[in-house]
């Protein structure tokens, strides 16, 4: 099983190389063979036409030969004259003029003049001169060929084993026929001459048929006469060049125009392909050196691709360890340069959070320190609070009492940690008791309004949230020479906000001191929780994010602090 | 399970690509069964009257260019000499007797094709006349006019004659029309135009040098001759020859290089060039587009030129 990414990208390269190089050398070869065999049949047809033509000329020669022959003069006057005399010395005469008419063409292997009244045949050989007592059907038969188009197969009526090739022109004297001139030719001398030198040693037949598909002339002697058949050609009578399948064969056949005679070869095609099986091997060569040379750059290609995914897949198997500092080296822009510029980046963001978490866990724990520190001796605090209040009011000092028990009250909501939010009315109930006991505190210059919306009383906010506002309104704003000292405590909602504000009319502040108040984290010791208007602020961003907020506005007039938060009537939406 | 499924797909279309390749590859290279090498559409016989000629020659060549543009072949037999009107018509027989789709004779004989125009008729076989008509009903004829090549040499001669003298015909064998035609075109302007006498008409001499000893005969009867009316260029030559010494004025009718250059030369006056390439070619198309079932004309003329001796 091949797991690595290199090795299968290797192996898909190599793959598609070898399925590429066998698919073009196929291509190659199997071109190469039609090609071969097309241009072998076009040059052999070309060699066939030629030689075809050049039998056909000579055929027309020669029947041109005959033709005069039959029309000559001085032949058909000694023919008649012998017809007359029967005189032998005739017939010599007679023979040297056929033999006259032999040695214009090559071709002709003997002339004769056939005299059927005489039942004679004279020759244009020297042996015999001439032939009597001829046979009635063979001199029939001469008479009908003749009406025949010619060149016609003829068994030689003086050599009578032999057949040849004739053509036959009947010599006509006052409208009547005299004799025959047979102008011969030897089926051998057609074969030598026009045949044999088709035959490259590649060629398994060729053969020289006559319109009726009678042989001509082939290799075998005997054949002539003979209706040749080919059952894989069955159409050898027009010209063509027939490229056959099965068997692999190639058929090749040109009709020559005069003497319609046709010349066919059939070659087989393994002959015709033997020097290409040498080309095979070369090809098949060739494939391997091809597919062995592409393996280099398959090598690089493979590695140069794969060297920044192991850089990856290296980084990753160690942040995976714990080595959450590590980062991948980027050297590439590709794919993969940019999955590890965001594996990176993703690296960073899951450290700042870690970073934030641990951040927020400190403060959590510094929290609880505190609280505990605080929780020292509360319940101690409230026992003997609780002491003192009952006493006072056995006392008949109802209003020690109450203020005592409002101071209890207000202890309890400071350092109870049950419950991180309270509704806005029991915010303002606290508010109530530590207003009540700083009134006492201040002997009563100032006056307190409340105006709460009607859904704002139970949406949660923090605990302790407005305490440090109010507190640090009567520490810092209002003016104690001032006899008319007013806060005003209001609470609505807005579109899905919960907007609390905190208003005084004393001396104002100034942007510094604006500046100062809501980011100086200097522990206060005057106050009752300890908890500044910076721990509002950081409170409000911790559990809200962007979605609350604390700001001031402050002139001559007083100073207004505004808050915003999400309204929400669940307790826990927001708890850490 | 899931990875082995997976694995036997891509292995399976792998297979399916490989195969798809080879098959490719395959299909691209095979060629079907063949058989190339174009069989002529017609076969056509053709006799001429000669063959040494150069008329003769680029007759035959134009014929052949025909038969291979127009997808035809011809078979063409030629009598050696204008007067062998024998052999031509055993010639014609032996045509008759082969596969042809149509014969195209141009006959030594005008008057007599009787026979084998009935031989062609009854093995259904076309036959057309060429360069010489057959004076037969029906027979279509592809040549040049020949009366009027004869009355154009005439208007020659006579202009150059200033329409007076005497005047000599050689003519070929009347027996083909083609000499007959120009005779008579030539005889007849003459006659009717001019006060041209005809000091004597020979006749026999188609593509054929006449005897010295005639020439002298007739030079020696005539010794006020002025110009000769040669039909054929052959005659012409040998006239023109002889008479170096005692330049007449000759016209003539053919293709010859060497008649053509004996008018630059100035000692033939004027050249009826038969364009015998144009007769052949022109001959092979009127017979296959007759095969095509086109209609043609009876008579196909070719447009003669006239060439004229440089003026001093």
């Amino acid at each position: 099983m091949i797991r690595s990414m290199r090795s299968k990208v290797f192996l898909a390269i190599i793959s598609i190389t070898f399925l590429t190089a066998s698919a073009i050398t196929l291509i190659f070869y199997l071109k190469s063979t039609q090609m071969i065999e097309d241009n072998y049949g076009t040059n052999l047809y070309g060699r066939i036409e030629q030689v075809g033509n050049a039998f056909d000329d000579a055929m027309k020669e020669i029947y041109y030969i005959t033709v005069q022959a039959s029309n000559a003069e001085g032949l058909s006057r000694q023919a008649e004259s012998y017809l007359k005399t029967e005189d032998a010395g005739r017939l010599e005469k007679m023979s040297g003029m056929l033999g006259g008419f032999k040695k214009r063409n090559s071709d002709i292997g003997s002339v004769y003049l056939v005299l059927p009244e005489q039942k004679t045949i004279v020759t244009s050989e020297d042996y015999p001169v001439y032939v009597k007592k001829v046979n009635n059907s063979v001199l029939k038969h001469i008479a009908e060929i003749s009406l025949e188009d010619h060149p016609v197969i003829i068994k030689d009526p003086v050599r009578k084993q032999n057949k040849v090739l004739s053509f036959i022109e009947p010599v006509m004297k006052d409208g009547s026929v005299l004799g025959f001139i047979m102008c011969n030719i030897e089926e051998r001398a057609v074969y030598y001459k026009y045949l044999d030198i088709l035959n490259d040693g590649r060629s398994s037949e060729a053969v020289l048929l006559n319109k009726k598909n009678a042989i001509v002339s082939t290799k075998n002697v005997e054949s002539m006469g003979k209706i040749y058949r080919n059952s894989n050609f069955p159409d050898i009578q027009q010209n063509g060049i027939f490229n056959k399948r099965t068997p692999a064969v190639i058929g090749i056949s040109y009709k020559t125009a005069f003497t319609g005679c046709s010349f066919f070869i059939t070659v087989e095609k393994s002959v015709v392909l033997s020097d290409l099986n040498q080309l095979k091997y070369f090809l098949l060569a060739f494939l391997f050196l091809f597919l062995g040379i592409s393996l280099i750059p398959a090598y690089f290609a493979t590695r140069a691709m794969y060297e920044p995914l192991r850089n990856l897949t290296a980084a990753m198997d160690e942040i995976s360890a714990g080595e959450l500092d590590k980062r991948v080296q980027v050297c590439t822009r590709d794919e993969i340069g940019r999955l590890s510029n965001d594996f990176n980046n993703m690296l960073n963001q899951i450290e700042k959070l870690i970073e934030k978490l641990i951040k927020e866990e400190g403060l959590k724990k510094d929290a609880e320190l505190e609280a505990l520190q605080y929780q020292i001796t509360p319940h101690f605090m409230y026992n003997t609070l609780n002491s003192i209040k009952f006493a006072a009011l056995l006392k008949g000092e109802k209003e020690l009492g109450g203020l005592i028990g409002d101071f209890v009250e207000l202890l309890q909501a400071s350092v109870n940690k049950k419950g991180t939010f309270v509704t806005v009315s029991d915010e303002i109930h606290i508010l109530k008791n530590y207003i009540h006991l700083q009134k006492i505190r201040y002997d009563g210059y100032f006056d307190v309004d409340y105006e709460i919306g009607k859904d704002a009383g139970s949406c949660f906010v923090p605990r302790l949230i407005l305490q440090p506002l109010v507190e640090n309104s009567i520490l810092h704003g209002l003016d104690m020479k001032m006899d008319n000292s007013r806060i005003e405590i209001r609470a609505v909602i807005e579109e899905d906000y919960l907007c609390i504000s905190v208003k005084d009319n004393g001396r104002g502040m100034t942007q510094e001191q604006i500046y100062e108040l809501l980011t100086k984290k200097d522990k206060k010791t005057s106050g009752l929780s300890g908890i500044g208007v910076v721990n509002v602020r950081e409170r409000l961003e911790l559990y809200y994010g962007n979605n609350a907020g604390l700001g001031y506005d402050s002139n001559s007039d007083g100073t207004t602090a505004y808050l915003y938060l999400p309204a929400y009537k669940d307790q826990n939406q927001y708890a850490v | 399970m899931k990875k082995s499924k997976k694995h036997s797909r891509i292995k399976s279309l792998y297979e399916v690509l490989l195969c798809a390749l080879l098959a490719g590859s395959l299909f691209a290279c095979q060629k079907h069964e063949s058989a190339e090498a174009e069989n002529p559409k017609y076969v056509i016989g053709v006799v001429t009257k000669s063959r040494n000629s150069e008329y003769w020659m680029s007759v035959c060549s134009g014929m052949e260019k025909a038969a291979s543009d127009l997808g035809a072949s011809v078979i063409i037999l030629s009598p050696d000499t204008e007067t062998d009107e024998k052999t031509q018509q055993q010639m014609i027989g032996s045509l008759l007797k082969k596969d042809i789709d149509a014969l195209a004779v141009s006959p030594i004989n005008s008057h007599n094709a009787k026979d084998y125009l009935k031989k062609a008729e009854e093995k259904g076989i076309q036959v057309v006349s060429f360069d010489t008509k057959i004076l037969e009903r029906g027979v279509p004829y592809i040549g040049i006019d020949n009366e009027k090549v004869g009355r154009d040499l005439a208007e020659y001669m006579a202009g150059q004659m200033k329409k007076k003298g005497v005047a000599g015909i050689i003519s070929g064998n009347l027996k083909q029309s083609s000499h007959a035609s120009r005779m008579k075109g030539f005889k007849d302007y003459i006659e009717k135009n001019t006060d041209i006498k005809i000091a004597f008409t020979e006749s026999g001499y188609s593509n054929l040098r006449m005897p010295e000893k005639e020439i002298s005969r007739l030079m020696r009867e005539h010794p006020e001759l002025n110009g000769i009316f040669a039909t054929s260029a052959v005659t012409a030559l040998g006239i023109m020859e002889y008479m170096e010494d005692r330049p007449v004025l000759i016209a003539t009718v053919d293709a010859q290089e060497d008649a053509l250059d004996a008018v630059k030369k100035g000692r033939i006056g004027a050249l009826a060039y038969q364009p015998g390439y144009e007769i052949g070619y022109e001959t092979v198309r009127y017979i296959v587009n007759q095969k095509e079932g086109k209609k043609q004309p009876e008579q196909k003329i070719i447009k003669v030129d006239l060439k004229i001796k440089p003026q001093k």
